[in-house]
């Protein structure tokens, strides 16, 4: 169940790495309960975000709070760490381990660490024990990794791409690993990733950064609702009009047909009607097309 | 019986599982008094987020389609309405939308349009 | 288990350093042997010029120091080769950590886990110190054990005295190496600013006598008059622990 209550927040977060700006003002607030997808292209500042949060990295201006603790409280920030569960985007884990090895030396830090989903899913994963980190391949290790995520017991997983290299059939494994876990346990999943396709498919939120700043964030079925287009077909050639509803993204003008893609349907509404064509027809866009427009208009 | 919704279609993954509910009942998939299957279950078999599978039986049971009993479980409600009347309602549906719309074109305004489906009604 | 991960980083060094010094030493002990039959030679040969200062009398000084074991062992095992080989080892115990993990890429999970950096950082300095301790006290005991096999004989208490001495300056050497990791991610540039430093100790050793770090590591006062440095291990330990601290510090503020 989806609460009031923020699993992550951050409030107008930057942060320079020396003459780099790599957030400029980032704004999230994921409900616990929730599972959030954080979309964005290469270099928009996803990994970055994520290491704020986790104290990986200090912020240059701005708040962040993970489960309502602030992260740049180093004492405050690792204790709260026992609660998280996280995967980075290169999965890395002790080369000189074993799998066995790797369990073991994780499984003390967390109290609340789930031996029996660690049978689960030691099983499920298929994973080989007794062989090392630096021997397995990349999607053997993002299993190891979740694996190492999932048992703690953990009120929120952050997962930086969790499912980059590993194939379809491995892909869903993981998914519905993730899903599986949200059902049964009061927990929230926080997210990133390239396969714009999963987040539509398991995410009931969804925020989008771009250039180190949020484009857009909120529930996905707000957003599916609320971000149409809306095709006008008018008896003569289609009029050349300023729109003054607020959110319109974009307009298109092809002879009687004119295309009207906006991020807030309501107010459009009236509008539309108020310039009398003879057809109004308004279709969804799908999650993808959210995305290319709401990071292309940043260009 | 459930089968994976499509969440590129545009439509509301929640209102696709609705829909396909709706479905097993009217083909007789689901019979009244019926369990259905509890929403981890579902959310970890079609691979969607628990939450939606939530709030679409949350619509159902709002519908009375299904009846949400605390502690038991989601069971087709035994007043379910047949698949003609869902159907029949949802053509309606889509029929006064259509019929809306094409007025609003013309330029007649929504408080017009009321008064005139309730002096129709008011006729009857 | 923290400590679990830091001995498995660094047992490959610890071991290599604690057989390697402790075979210099023992070797140190059998190398007496051939002296002991080179020198009534180099007497019959040379007239050895008067002790006192200038090279010359240096080398007067050594070869005199050197005639009977104690003496001997002292200058080839603590005055030279557990000390330069020593201040070696110590260094390299003191590098990696999280910064040479970063590189590797596995710092992000460590950072993940619910404890302080400056507890890593802890952990990782009391094993690399008890390594450093470990790796002074050891060898020089080799000597009163191999002593006797030559028809010598060489006191416990020195060698702990010695090894005491070799610790500190060598708890100083790792202090320093694992203040420039938190620096320098690789393994090169905390290795080789350390040991621009040590160069420099050594220099400033020549020019101001009273700065002899390496006299300290050498137990010399100790070999000539009985005392132990105590001076010089009050000093080497308050160096220590502010490279220590500042060490905590730089880490705390390092963003990965």
């Amino acid at each position: 169940m989806v609460s009031d209550r923020l699993a992550i927040e951050t409030v107008d977060l930057w942060k320079r790495y020396g003459d780099v700006e790599a957030l400029r003002g980032v704004d999230l607030q994921v409900p616990a309960g929730s599972i959030c997808g954080f979309l964005g292209r290469n270099g928009a500042g996803k990994t970055t975000t994520i290491k704020v949060l986790l104290g990986m990295a200090r912020a240059t201006r701005g708040e962040a709070r993970l489960l309502g603790q602030p992260a740049g409280d180093a004492a405050a920030n690792a204790d709260i760490r026992r609660r998280v569960g996280f995967v980075s985007d290169e999965k890395d884990l002790y080369d000189y381990m074993t799998v066995r090895e790797m369990i073991a030396f994780t499984r003390p830090f967390f109290p609340r660490w789930r031996a029996d989903l660690e049978q689960t899913y030691r099983q499920k994963f298929e994973l080989p024990l007794d062989r090392e980190i630096k021997d397995l391949s990349r999607g053997t290790r993002t299993k190891v990794a979740l694996l190492l995520a999932l048992c703690r017991g953990a009120d929120l997983l952050i997962l930086d791409e969790p499912t980059a290299g590993l194939d379809p059939a491995m892909a869903e494994d993981v998914l519905q690993a993730l899903v599986g876990h949200v059902a049964g346990e009061e927990m929230t999943v926080f997210f990133s990733s390239h396969q714009i396709a999963e987040v539509d498919q398991i995410a009931d939120h969804v925020a989008i950064i771009d250039a180190g700043r949020t484009v857009l964030a909120g529930p996905l079925d707000d957003l599916r609702e609320r971000y149409q287009r809306v095709q006008l077909v008018f008896a003569g050639d289609a009029p050349t009009v300023t729109l003054l509803s607020p959110g319109v993204v974009r307009v298109n003008r092809q002879g009687r047909v004119l295309t009207i893609l906006t991020r807030d349907r309501d107010p459009l509404m009236a509008e539309v009607r108020s310039l009398a064509p003879v057809s109004i027809d308004w279709s969804p866009v799908t999650l993808k097309d959210i995305f290319l427009e709401s990071v292309r208009t940043e260009d | 019986m459930l089968f994976r919704p499509n969440p590129a279609s545009g439509v509301p993954i929640y209102l696709q599982l609705m829909e396909q509910v709706k479905h097993a009942i009217a083909t007789g998939a689901l019979r009244p008094g019926e369990q259905l299957p509890g929403i981890r279950k579902v959310a970890e078999e079609l691979v969607i987020n628990p939450n939606t599978v939530a709030k679409s039986y949350r619509e159902l049971e709002h519908e009375g389609v299904i009846e949400l009993r605390q502690g038991a479980g989601a069971f087709v409600s035994e007043k379910a309405p047949s698949k003609r009347a869902a159907e029949k309602f949802r053509a309606a549906q889509t029929d006064v939308a259509a019929t809306i719309e094409k007025l609003r074109a013309g330029g007649v305004a929504d408080e017009d349009i009321r008064r005139l489906f309730e002096a129709e009604l008011g006729r009857r | 288990m923290l400590w679990q991960k830091a001995w498995l980083e660094t047992r490959w060094r610890f071991i290599s350093a604690l057989v390697i010094l402790t075979l210099m030493a023992g070797g140190n002990v059998y190398d007496y042997l051939a002296t002991q039959r080179l020198l009534p030679m180099l007497n019959s040969t040379i007239t050895p010029p008067a002790q006192g200062p200038g090279l010359a009398g240096v080398i007067a000084e050594a070869i005199e120091i050197q005639k009977d074991f104690r003496g001997f062992i002292w200058f080839q095992a603590f005055k030279q080769n557990l000390t330069q080989m020593g201040v070696l080892f110590a260094v390299l115990l003191g590098c990696g950590g999280l910064l040479s993990e970063a590189k590797k890429g596995s710092a992000l999970f460590t950072l993940s886990l619910p404890i302080t950096r400056k507890q890593l950082l802890g952990v990782r300095t009391a094993t690399g110190l008890a390594q450093c301790f470990a790796i002074a006290m050891i060898p020089p005991l080799i000597i009163p054990v191999l002593a006797p096999a030559i028809g010598q004989q060489f006191s416990v208490i020195d060698s702990l005295a010695h090894g005491l001495c070799l610790f500190f300056v060598g708890a100083l050497f790792f202090s320093l190496a694992s203040f420039l990791s938190t620096m320098f991610g690789d393994i090169w540039r905390p290795l080789l600013v350390a040991f621009f430093i040590a160069c420099g100790a050594a220099i400033l050793q020549v020019v101001v006598p009273e700065l002899g770090l390496f006299r300290v590591m050498s137990g010399e006062s100790y070999f000539r008059t009985g005392t132990l440095p105590w001076m010089g291990f009050v000093t080497t330990a308050v160096l220590a622990s502010a490279l220590l601290y500042s060490a905590a510090e730089t880490l705390e503020r390092r963003d990965f």
